[in-house]
């Protein structure tokens, strides 16, 4: 039981890594990014690769795959979604396009993956961390500590950055009403290029993190993970820092108790089972009150 | 001749198969509802069609189940969906593509596990291959005609004002949705009737890919933008021969171009073009397909926005 | 269409709408009879479109009711009302770009075909053939009206501002509306043009069509109005016949009061 939640929170931890940054863009820019996944499994590929070429301290492949997601999400933006933001005036037209340029752009990292370990799984090593027993059954090790405790730090960090300070507030602002934003002088260009650098980073962390604590990844891991994202932010409601964590324990809790109960091969059909449960029943989220309504 | 096509004889199947796919992506889209999901039924075909005639269904009434099905259910799932906003919509239709890969996968016997479908009796020739992908044609292109047409093109362009002029939008949404799906389910059984096999990984994420750059790249306006689109798709790796094992990299470039500097695609082009030629081929005035000038002036009162707020419109 | 019957052809009853928390209506209550042309003004923001999109169903009321023809419409679909012959334009013009000016009035005179069931107009082409020259003449005739065939064949967006409201006008026609919303169909238009419009709704009043009309000119309004009512924010300050009207000391200080101040 101990041990279930230990790994319990694991998974929450990463999954509030991962979720963070595709509400973070939706909720203020309107941006739905279906390379989100695709990112986080190219963090990780990116850094195997390094491996294989170079021996590198951890910490430097950290860097080198979380900048990558980040400035891959980043260019994206800049390049790709701002184009057609400005371009395109009608805001649907604009939403679609966004998601198909997203369909598009992950195709990208997902088949140099592919083509790279002809589709099969890859890791990083850094495999041996020490373990701390825990009464009679569980042990911890550092690593999933490190994950537990980077998750929950991140996500304060993020929630106090939203609503404390002047950034945070000027985020707000644009997920309100993008135009006025701009006209009181927020700098919309460059909020959304933190924005989704610092999405693209989270994704980027996660799929480190979840590398070292799984051992291995494969080139279609993102896609298992767009689904638990998706999940996690129509529980918490789009663009809510705090929703997402308690989506993300939500998620966490029952594929973890799913897991222990059953031989776990239909883990990955909770997060669809919670999406159309929501949409039934509460299509506002549980917590309610987006990024916007918090003004 | 006769050896160009035995040669080729994958790739023109292929390309038949694609036909009815493309345009079911093309429907929504050009109706304005953010569906992936055809892609979804796409696989229930395939699989469907695949367990029934191994299990010694004939071809033809499995083929019809599987397509009826798709569309009762999708006209069934449509209730609650399309009430949903753009992005909500095109992320859960995305997820219900991502889950039928979770459900073949672990389907045990009857889908075959992660090895998917193998030996399922060859069902169709050619010659049915190309009597579907006209059928589908036939049926999608009456959908841009007169009344029909005038209305799908209004729900892109504003729901409101098609909901005033008398349009049942619900309904009308909701059955694009329902032929969306069984155009995806045609497509499916015909794959797998052509190919004998199907894996979970048949309606993945890669397929998403390859649907959206065909019904884009050759523009969503009309059904000929499909078609042109999956012939540009299907031949494309051909002609360049490096492209191979990149493939779906080259078609993600492509996707990501297309938007970016020609939503309209192929078709956009070729109307530009028409418009920039038709006056000097003939003194008559240019088709009335395209715009030809800017938003209207911004004249004070009458450019302000309007009290009905997008996400608050009655459907 | 049946005789006056005492029924008038629309009610709203104690509107009220709530639109992220600014009182964009409330409690208004006024009647439209059948076959009269009657004017809707106030200052900007006052409610006038916000009553027009409750009226067309667009907009849901956060209390109280409308009936059209006598029927309680607060249950029924934007588009369930339009074929109870209701028609409107739109303050902002709603053309749509890849169609003709003659598809796009052809857009509202279509309304008979969509009565029928959609599988029905979709996989029996021959019977939406069958009704397309109807479709066609109605939405001839609506350009007619508005001394449009000239341009019938011409993109709306190529077309002045002017114009392309006389188009959204004629879509409406087109639908040979019963009632009809127009929300300031002559914005952008010069002196000449007006005064074309304020004679065509003249003329589609005598011919019987229930008219409501917002615009900002109010010597139009009292020119060719029946009666007119007047908001100012959310509420319903006046109701009389138009020259009395814009002499009420409320309706002056809600156009005039407002403006002073603001000047000061
Ligand atoms: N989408 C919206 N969200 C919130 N408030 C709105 C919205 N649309 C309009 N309002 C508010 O509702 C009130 C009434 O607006 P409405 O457009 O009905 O006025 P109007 O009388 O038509 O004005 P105008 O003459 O400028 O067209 C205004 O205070 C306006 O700010
Ligand atoms: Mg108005």
């Amino acid at each position: 039981m101990t041990q279930q939640m230990i790994n319990g929170a694991v998974l929450c931890a990463v999954y509030v890594l991962f979720s963070l940054g595709l509400t973070l863009s939706w909720g203020a820019l309107d941006v739905l990014n279906l390379a989100h996944g695709a990112l986080m499994m190219f963090s990780a590929f990116t850094a195997y690769v390094v491996t294989q070429h170079v021996d590198l301290p951890l910490g430097l492949l950290f860097v080198i795959g979380v900048g990558t997601a980040g400035v891959c999400t980043l260019l994206l933006d800049v390049i790709v979604f701002r184009h057609i933001r400005a371009k395109v005036t009608d805001k649907r037209q604009a939403e679609l396009l966004t998601l198909i340029a997203g369909v598009g752009a992950a195709g990208i990292p997902v088949t140099l993956a592919v083509a790279y370990t002809h589709d099969s799984p890859f890791g990083i090593g850094h495999l041996d961390w020490s373990a701390y027993r825990l009464g009679d059954n569980a042990q911890i090790s550092t690593i999933q500590i490190a994950i537990i405790l980077l998750g929950a730090a991140l996500c304060t960090a993020l929630a106090l950055w939203v609503s404390r300070s002047r950034t945070g507030r000027a985020l707000r602002a644009v997920a309100y009403d993008g135009e006025t934003a701009e006209l009181m002088g927020v700098n919309t260009r460059a909020l959304s290029a933190v924005t989704m650098l610092i999405a693209g980073s989270l994704a980027g962390l996660a799929g480190m993190l979840l590398v070292i604590y799984l051992g291995a990844l494969t080139p279609g891991s993102g896609e298992p993970f767009m689904l638990k994202g998706f999940a996690i932010i129509i529980l918490g409601s789009v663009g809510s820092v705090w929703g997402t964590a308690i989506g993300a324990v939500v998620l966490a809790a029952t594929e973890t108790a799913v897991i222990s109960q059953t031989s776990g091969t239909w883990v990955d059909a909770i997060s669809f089972a919670i999406i159309l449960l929501v949409i039934l029943l509460r299509p506002q989220g549980v917590v309610g009150k987006g990024l916007a309504e918090r003004v | 001749m006769n050896s160009w096509y035995f040669s080729h004889l994958t790739l023109i199947q292929g390309m038949l198969i694609s036909v009815p796919l493309a345009l079911s992506v093309q429907i929504a889209l050009r109706s304005g509802v953010f569906s992936f999901a055809s892609i979804g039924f796409y696989g229930v075909g395939a699989y469907g069609t695949g367990i029934l005639t191994m299990r010694g269904w004939p071809v033809l009434p499995a083929m019809l189940l599987m397509i009826v099905v798709s569309g009762l259910v999708a006209y069934l799932m449509s209730a609650p969906l399309i009430r949903l906003r753009g992005l909500y919509l095109g992320m859960v239709t995305f997820a219900f593509d991502l889950i039928l890969t979770v459900v073949a996968t672990n389907g045990g016997e009857l889908t075959g596990g992660a090895l998917g479908l193998l030996g399922v009796p060859l069902g169709i020739g050619t010659g049915g291959l190309l009597a579907a992908a006209l059928v589908a044609i036939l049926a999608v292109s009456q959908l841009e005609r007169r009344a029909v047409g005038r209305a799908l093109v209004g729900i892109k362009a504003s729901e409101e004002l098609v909901m005033s002029v008398g349009v049942d939008l619900k309904s009308r949404k909701r059955t694009v949705f329902a032929i969306s799906a069984a155009l995806g389910a045609l497509s499916g059984s015909l794959y797998v009737l052509t190919f004998s096999t199907v894996q979970p990984t048949s309606a993945g994420f890669t397929l998403i890919i390859t649907t959206l750059t065909m019904a884009v790249i050759g523009g969503t306006s009309s059904w000929i933008g499909a078609v042109i689109g999956t012939v540009i798709i299907t031949w494309l790796p051909t002609l360049a021969a490096t492209i191979g094992e990149y493939q779906h990299l080259v078609y993600g470039v492509v996707l990501v171009l297309v938007v970016m500097y020609a939503p309209e695609g192929v078709l956009g082009a070729l109307r530009w073009l028409w418009r920039r030629l038709a006056p000097r081929l003939r003194p008559a005035r240019p088709p009335a397909l395209v715009p030809s000038g800017g938003p209207p002036p911004d004249r004070g009162a009458a450019a302000r926005a309007e009290p009905v707020p997008a996400d608050r419109v009655k459907g | 269409m049946s005789a006056v019957t005492g029924v008038p052809s629309l009610e709203v009853r104690d509107a009220a709408v709530n639109l992220g928390g600014v009182k964009a209506l409330d409690g208004v209550s006024l009647t439209v009879q059948e076959g009269r042309l009657y004017g809707l003004a106030g200052p900007n923001g006052s409610g006038k479109s916000t009553l027009l999109a409750a009226i067309s169903r667009l907009l849901d009321l956060t209390s109280g009711s409308i009936l059209v023809g006598g029927a309680d419409v607060m249950r029924r679909s934007p588009f369930e009302v339009a074929r109870m012959g209701l028609a409107r334009t739109f303050q902002t013009v709603r053309l749509m770009p890849q169609f003709s000016v003659l598809e796009n009035a052809m857009l509202g005179a279509d309304q008979p075909v969509y009565g029928s069931s959609f599988v029905r107009q979709w996989l029996m082409p021959w019977w939406t053939r069958s009704r397309e020259a109807s479709v066609r003449a109605r939405a001839e005739a609506a350009l007619e009206r508005l001394h449009l065939m000239d341009l019938r064949d011409e993109p709306p967006l190529s077309l002045s501002y002017g114009v392309q409201r006389k188009v959204e006008i004629a879509r409406a026609l087109a639908a040979e509306p019963r009632l009809l919303l127009l929300d300031e169909p002559t914005a952008g238009m010069n002196r000449a043009e007006r005064d074309e419009i304020g004679e065509l709704l003249l003329r589609l009043r005598n011919e019987g069509v229930t008219q409501v009309l917002v615009e900002h000119d109010l010597k139009m309004m009292v020119d060719i109005c029946d009666h007119l009512y007047v908001l100012d924010s959310g509420h319903l300050i006046a109701s009389a016949r138009p020259a009395e009207c814009i002499r009420e000391p409320k309706v002056v200080e809600a156009y005039l009061g407002r403006g002073r101040r603001a000047a000061a």
